[in-house]
C-alpha cells in the first residue's frame, strides 16, 4: 500500500531520512534504515575534508529550528567508505541510499558527481544550502542559469539517477525546476531551509548562532514545502521528494496529494524520535484506508486540476 | 526551547594547573552525568557535564583549545548561555556498594553523586588518579567527606604511583560491588570496561565525543557500529553497549573523519 518509486528506485514506504540528519556516518544510517524509513540520505559530500561551523549551530524558534552547521564533510574519500559501509552494516534491512553532495564551484560538483557514481542509488545535487554564502556566495539554486549549469555538468558525470535539491528562497520556484529537468534532473527535492533566519539573544546582545543566520525547518515551514512542490509538480513531469515540517502520516498525505511521490523527514526526529519513520508510515495508512486510497501513487499530485 | 538562557558567573576558580571551576548563577535541574551546551557569545558553544548541582552550578575544566582558554578568562559578572541538560546521566538505581574509577577531570560528573550533599546513600569506593599530586583537583573535597578513597598519581607524587585503572581488579576482589562507574581518558576507561565485562560486574562510562546540535539530530556524536548517539543514548553507557564498538578505538573531529586514539 505504501510503497512508491522515487526516480525508478523502489522504496518500501514514501518516508525518506532528510539530508544533514544523522547522516554522517554509515552506522548512524543503517540504524534509522533499521527504523523504517524508506530510504535514507548521507549528509551532503564535498570534496575534501571541512569542519563547517563552529556551535552554536541550532537554535529553536517558534515552530522549528534554525540551523547554519555549515556543510562539514569527511571528503570524497571517507564518504565513499561510509557508503561502502553502509552497505555492510545494514545487511538485511537494506534499503536505498541517497548521497547528497555540495561543491563550491561547477567543477567541484562534476569531480564530486564522478567519483560517487554508482556508489549510491541516487545522488542528491545540494545546489540550495543556504549558510555558506559568505564563503560560496549565491546557492546555485539562486537562478535558472546557475542551477542549470550545475546540472547539465553534474549529468554528464554520472549515470546515477540524480535528484536535484531546491530552495525554496526564491520568487519563483517553478521556474528553475523546469531549468533543472530541462538540463537533466530526473527528480527534484524540494525544499531546503527556509529564510534564512535570525535569533538575537538580548542579554548577550549578540546573534545566537555562530554564523549569525541559519535556515528554517519544522512544522512552521511545511506549508511553503507544500506550496513549493505544488509549484514544481505544475511545471514539471520529473518526480518530487518533499522534505519540510513533515511530522504526521497527515502531514506526508498533504505533501502527496501536492504532487510529492516521497517525503523526506529531519527535524521531526527532534519531536518524535527515530521511531517517526514507523509512525508516519502507520498515520498513512490509517488515513489512506479511510479516505479510500488503495496506492500511493493514487493520491500523488490529487490536489491539482 | 532548545536556545540558550543567559546567566551570570560567580566565580572561575583555579583548581590546579589548567584547570578551573566555573561557577554560574543558575540552579540547573540535571541528573549526576548530565550535560549542558555552554555558550561563550562570539567564541563558540561546547558540552560539559556539571561537577556540581546545586543552588549554583559548576563546571570543573582544562584548558584544551581556544573555547577552553576563553573560558580561562572568564570572570565574576561575565555573562555565558546554557542550554539543557540533555542526555542521560548515570543509572545507580539499586545499586548498594559502588566502586568509582576516575581519571584526572574525568571525576567531575562523578562528584554531584559523592559530594556530602548528595542525597545518593551508598556505599561508594573512590579510585582517583592523575597526572601528579596537583591535578587531583577534588581530592580536598573527598578527603572531607567520609568516602573511601584512593589517590594514584603517573608520576608517584601523591598516592599509589599507578593508574587508577590499575587498582579495580585489587578492590573488586576485597568485597561485593554492585556497579562500577567510570569517566576519564579513554583508554583508561577501556581497561575499566573489559574488567567488569570480564568479572560481569554491571559498569557505566561517561563517553566524550564531537558534538554539534547536542540534541540528536546532526549525527555528529553516534557511535559506530550501534548508532547510538552519545547526546542522547548517553553520553553514559552500560559495558554491554560499548562492546564491540569503536569505544576505545576512535572517535570523530569536527568534519566527521576518524581519530584514532
Amino acid at each position: 500500500m505504501l510503497s512508491t518509486k522515487l526516480c525508478g528506485v523502489e522504496l518500501d514506504n514514501p518516508t525518506v531520512l532528510a539530508s544533514g540528519i544523522l547522516g554522517v556516518t554509515a552506522a548512524s544510517l543503517a540504524r534509522i534504515a533499521r527504523a523504517g524509513a524508506g530510504a535514507v540520505t548521507k549528509k551532503s559530500i564535498g570534496l575534501s575534508p571541512r569542519d563547517g561551523h563552529d556551535g552554536p549551530v541550532i537554535v529553536e524558534v517558534e515552530g522549528g529550528y534554525l540551523n547554519a552547521v555549515g556543510l562539514p564533510t569527511a571528503g570524497v574519500e571517507e564518504a565513499l567508505e561510509e557508503l561502502r559501509a553502509y552497505r555492510k552494516a545494514s545487511g538485511k534491512t537494506v534499503k536505498p541510499i541517497i548521497a547528497s553532495f555540495y561543491g563550491r564551484t561547477v567543477s567541484e560538483y562534476v569531480e564530486v558527481a564522478r567519483r560517487l557514481d554508482g556508489m549510491a542509488d541516487l545522488l542528491e545535487a545540494n545546489i540550495s544550502c543556504p549558510n555558506v554564502e559568505h564563503e560560496f556566495g549565491h546557492p546555485f539554486a539562486s537562478n535558472c542559469e546557475d542551477a542549470a549549469a550545475v546540472v547539465r555538468a553534474v549529468r554528464k558525470a554520472t549515470k546515477t539517477p540524480l535528484l536535484v535539491k531546491l530552495s525554496p528562497n526564491v520568487p519563483d520556484i517553478g521556474s528553475i525546476a523546469r531549468a533543472v529537468e530541462k538540463a537533466g534532473a530526473n527528480g527534484i527535492t524540494a525544499i531546503n531551509t527556509v529564510g534564512p533566519g535570525m535569533v538575537i539573544d538580548l542579554k548577550a546582545r549578540k546573534p545566537v548562532l555562530a554564523n549569525r543566520c541559519g535556515g528554517m525547518s519544522g512544522p512552521a515551514i511545511k506549508p511553503i514545502m507544500v506550496r513549493c512542490v505544488y509549484d514544481i509538480y505544475e511545471a514539471v513531469r520529473i518526480p518530487v521528494l518533499g522534505v519540510g515540517g513533515v511530522l504526521t502520516g497527515e502531514d506526508a498525505a498533504e505533501a502527496i496529494m501536492a504532487g510529492a511521490c516521497a517525503v523526506g523527514i529531519g527535524t521531526g526526529i527532534k519531536y518524535r524520535g527515530i521511531a517517526i519513520f514507523k509512525l508516519i508510515q502507520n498515520e498513512l495508512r490509517q488515513f489512506m484506508k479511510k479516505e479510500g486510497f488503495k496506492s500511493l501513487e493514487e493520491m500523488v499530485g490529487v490536489a491539482h486540476g | 526551547m532548545d536556545k540558550p538562557e543567559v546567566v551570570r558567573v560567580l566565580d572561575n576558580q583555579q583548581k590546579g594547573e589548567g584547570i578551573k571551576t566555573l561557577v554560574l548563577d543558575k540552579a540547573i535541574d540535571a541528573r549526576a552525568g548530565q550535560f549542558i551546551m555552554l555558550w561563550l557569545p562570539g567564541i563558540g558553544e561546547k558540552p560539559f557535564t556539571l561537577s556540581r548541582i546545586g543552588r549554583t552550578s559548576e563546571i570543573t575544566y582544562d584548558v584544551k583549545g581556544r573555547f577552553t582558554k576563553a573560558m580561562f578568562s572568564l570572570k565574576k559578572g561575565d555573562a555565558v548561555g546554557i542550554r539543557g541538560p540533555y542526555g542521560n546521566g548515570w543509572d545507580t538505581r539499586g545499586a548498594k556498594r559502588v566502586c568509582v574509577v576516575a581519571g584526572g577531570i574525568g571525576l567531575a560528573p562523578i562528584m554531584p553523586l559523592i559530594e556530602p550533599e548528595s542525597s545518593e546513600r551508598r556505599e561508594f569506593t573512590v579510585i582517583y588518579g592523575a597526572r601528579s599530586a596537583e591535578l587531583l583537583v577534588f581530592r580536598k573535597a573527598l578527603e572531607k567527606s567520609r568516602i573511601r578513597c584512593i589517590f594514584t598519581t603517573d608520576d608517584g607524587s601523591f598516592g599509589r604511583h599507578c593508574f587508577a585503572c590499575d587498582l579495580l581488579e585489587d578492590v573488586l576482589s576485597e568485597g561485593r560491588y554492585d556497579l562500577v562507574l567510570t569517566c576519564g581518558p579513554e583508554l583508561m576507561m577501556k581497561k575499566v570496561v573489559d574488567i567488569c565485562l570480564e568479572r560481569g560486574i554491571p559498569c557505566q562510562a561517561s563517553l566524550e565525543r564531537y558534538m554539534k546540535c547536542g540534541i540528536g539530530l546532526c549525527g555528529s556524536c553516534v557511535m559506530d557500529p550501534t548508532g547510538m548517539r552519545v547526546c542522547r543514548e548517553g553520553p553514559v553507557f552500560t559495558a554491554q553497549q560499548l562492546q564491540n564498538t569503536e569505544f576505545g578505538r576512535y572517535s570523530r573531529v569536527k568534519s566527521g573523519a576518524k581519530r584514532h586514539f
